[in-house]
């Protein structure tokens, strides 16, 4: 059979591409700052089979948060589904006054974080 | 392209070499001795160089250095003839034009050897057939230094620009997002270049002076004021013995080092820039002061 694994992308492909939020995703701005992100999160099968086990109502997600600082929500408000990565890098560096490629590799790696916890797709152009 | 007349604006200065580059360019990797530089994730300009020996005779050290770089490149070489129309204006250096293939990509290049420091500096370009003047590549070429024309070594790169006395090597560098350190050494005194960024943000609750305390622990005594070309600083100088209290026994005072910390707020570039001097002795902290700050 042949291979169809994908190839990956190159970095102009990468940077190219739309980062979109999940529109489960839920904000709210705690008293200390920043901003917290409640996301869904389906259970473990482990925890779904113990859950089967103690009661009869089960579940199979629960909200997980996270709280974003002043630079994550930087990132997280360029996020909007129009802008390429390469526009929310250039944006992000204008905005702090970063070199490009120190915001790049800041940037990709946030939003590298975000994509692995479910809460941005990635689109490609 | 390489070929048209794009101004270079850019200066990139790291250990020793010096060029300029476009704009859009910029560095993809770096190490001690070599340097990437790319556009859009696609290679433009490879900079590799080694110093060599004067023990060594140059055809022999030149016929290594090509051939290593060949294996270690994965390239061919073709020797090429010097373009008619290029001229450098440092006479020290030697140039041998070349043009490289290999499976994927091809380009030209050229190795540069400089009587006065002896560096072997290799320099391809990719995906160009010749150099034409005018281009990219002969504006970088134009521009190459590999040693520094006055007693200061230039540091030149994302963003931020220092010097150091020439007699200070690059011992060790970390080049993270939002923190950036530079450790020189000239026998037995350190010197420690830092910065982080951005500045704003690190600084939003939290003063300078508490700043620095959580970078550098071992900060004791009170911070002297000061104003410099990068704006207002700290400064602070202080004894460290091997352990806490160690100055206190004569037999081990002589282990103890002399330490100088700066830090500022460079609100042009929004960083927050350190320079820590250390040495084991007092008056060689108040020469590098003089000479490295500025007084």
């Amino acid at each position: 059979m042949a291979d169809k694994k994908k190839k990956p992308w190159t970095k102009q492909e990468a940077l190219s591409c739309i980062p979109e939020r999940n529109p489960g995703i839920e904000e709210f701005v705690p008293d200390t700052g920043g901003l917290i992100l409640s996301f869904p999160v389906m259970y473990k099968p482990f925890f779904m089979r113990l859950q089967r086990f103690l009661r009869s109502n089960v579940q199979k997600t629960f909200r997980r948060k996270i709280q974003l600082d002043g630079l994550g929500m930087d990132v997280w408000s360029l996020v909007d589904g129009k802008r390429d990565v390469k526009a929310v890098i250039k944006d992000f560096a204008g905005l702090h006054g970063l070199d490009e490629k120190e915001a790049e590799i800041s940037v990709t790696l946030f939003l590298r974080s975000l994509g692995q916890k479910g809460l941005i797709r990635i689109k490609e152009r | 392209m390489l070929t048209d007349n794009i101004p270079l604006k850019k200066a990139v200065a790291w250990n020793g070499a010096a060029f300029k580059i476009p704009d859009a360019w910029e560095i993809d990797s770096l190490d001690l001795t070599h340097v990437m530089i790319s556009e859009n994730g696609s290679p433009r300009t490879e900079i590799k160089w080694t110093e060599s020996s004067p023990s060594i005779p140059f055809e022999k050290q030149f016929r290594n250095f090509m051939a290593r770089s060949q294996k270690l490149l994965k390239i061919i070489i073709h020797e090429e003839p010097t373009p008619p129309f290029f001229l450098h204006s440092n006479s020290s250096f030697d140039f041998f034009f070349f043009s490289w293939e290999n499976a994927s990509s091809k380009g030209v290049g050229t190795l540069i050897f400089c009587r006065h420091c002896r560096r072997l500096t290799l320099i391809r370009f990719f995906c160009l057939d010749r150099f034409l003047p005018a281009s990219s590549a002969h504006g970088v070429l134009s521009s190459f230094t590999d040693h520094p024309l006055t007693s200061r070594v230039s540091w030149q790169l994302f963003g931020m620009a220092f010097s150091t006395p020439e007699n200070f090597r690059l011992s060790d560098y970390s080049l993270k997002p939002g923190y950036f350190s530079f450790q020189f050494l000239s026998q037995n005194i350190h010197l420690t270049v830092l910065s982080w960024g951005p500045a704003l943000f690190l600084l939003a609750e939290k003063t300078l002076v508490e700043f620095a305390g959580e970078r550098l622990p071992e900060l004791t005594g009170l911070a002297v004021t000061g104003t410099c070309d990068r704006g207002n600083y700290l400064e602070w100088s202080f004894r460290q013995g091997l352990f806490k209290n160690a100055g206190r026994l004569p037999f081990l005072s002589s282990y103890s080092r002399f330490t100088l910390f700066r830090i500022g707020h460079d609100k042009q570039n929004n960083r927050i820039y350190g320079v820590k001097i250390d040495s084991p002795r007092a008056f060689e902290i108040d020469l590098m002061k003089g000479s490295i700050l500025g007084g």
